[in-house]
């Protein structure tokens, strides 16, 4: 059976690759980049046996359609940014009780969330109520953007599930 | 002989999340790595739990620290080729806060009988 590129032992690409291969691939050299989304003490005790355990996860997909790889890659990306971002709300905490603050981090992450998620919906009814004041895709990438933001920090001080 | 933990020092843990839960289950027995963590709580929950290894190992770190979990060194896995990987065991502690919340759970279950919600047809 081939090896995903990335793993050890890898095995010369085949003359027709399927279109699992070459996603595999792709994820294969994307992967390493999202574990930077950690903070570094995280990244340091983990990354590399994060890095194993996709490998085996890449080599048992490798007979799979390529739907279910997007899928894997999919639920892989959702637990790095919702886990990461604890992982700083964490760090953050840690960091403001060694200066003697000791402030709820989670809480000031929910509320800049909300703000931030409030200020983008704001910004699409504006945008939808009067269209001719629109400053365009700009403007729209700019809300998307917030947008994002806001939910990512939402989902990041929600309490944890898994610890 | 080691003294057993305090049911003081044990209550401060529960309840246990299910994500902990399965963990310290899992490693019950046996050091696992992380990989085999995941594979035994699928296999476990017949697929309904499955782990993310992000999930996994914020969960690692908190237990590392918490103590309720140690690192039981260094080895190869015969069925997933020879990289090293590391191995983790649950502790003495880490075995009494499982064991007590599995302990919650069954008297949580005894009430839910006892009221006749686990009858077949009380979804």
């Amino acid at each position: 059976m081939r090896k995903p590129v990335g793993c050890r032992g890898d095995a010369p690409e085949p003359r027709n690759p399927p279109a699992t291969f070459h996603i595999l691939m792709v994820w294969s050299r994307v992967y390493p980049f999202l574990l930077y989304a950690y903070p570094p003490t995280f990244r340091h005790a983990f990354a590399v046996e994060m890095t194993q355990i996709e490998c085996d996860q890449r080599r048992a997909l490798e007979d799979a359609p390529w739907s279910s790889v997007l899928a894997h890659m999919l639920t892989v990306l959702a637990d790095i940014m919702t886990t990461a971002g604890r992982q700083h709300l964490e760090s953050a905490n840690e960091w403001l009780s060694t200066v003697g603050a000791n402030r709820n981090v989670r809480l000031v992450g929910r509320v800049t969330g909300s703000v931030l998620f409030g200020l983008a919906g704001i910004q699409v009814v504006y945008d939808a109520y009067v269209p001719t004041l629109s400053m365009g895709i700009a403007a729209w990438l700019m809300t998307l953007m917030t947008g994002l933001a806001g939910a990512w920090l939402l989902r990041a001080a929600r309490p944890a599930r898994g610890a | 002989m080691p003294r057993p933990p305090s049911s003081d020092a044990v209550d401060t843990f529960l309840p246990l999340s299910p994500v902990v839960f399965h963990i310290l289950a899992s490693l019950v027995g046996e050091a696992r790595h992380g990989y085999g963590i995941m594979q035994d709580v699928a296999a476990r929950t017949d697929g309904s739990v499955r782990l993310g290894a992000g999930t996994l190992y914020g969960a690692l770190k908190r237990l590392l620290s918490d103590g309720l979990v140690e690192e039981a060194g260094e080895g190869e896995d015969p069925n997933l080729g020879a990289e090293r990987r590391r191995y983790y065991r649950v502790t003495a502690l880490g075995v009494a806060v499982v064991r007590a919340d599995a302990r919650r759970m069954a008297h949580l279950v005894r009430l839910a009988r006892s009221k006749q919600l686990l009858t077949p047809g009380t979804a």
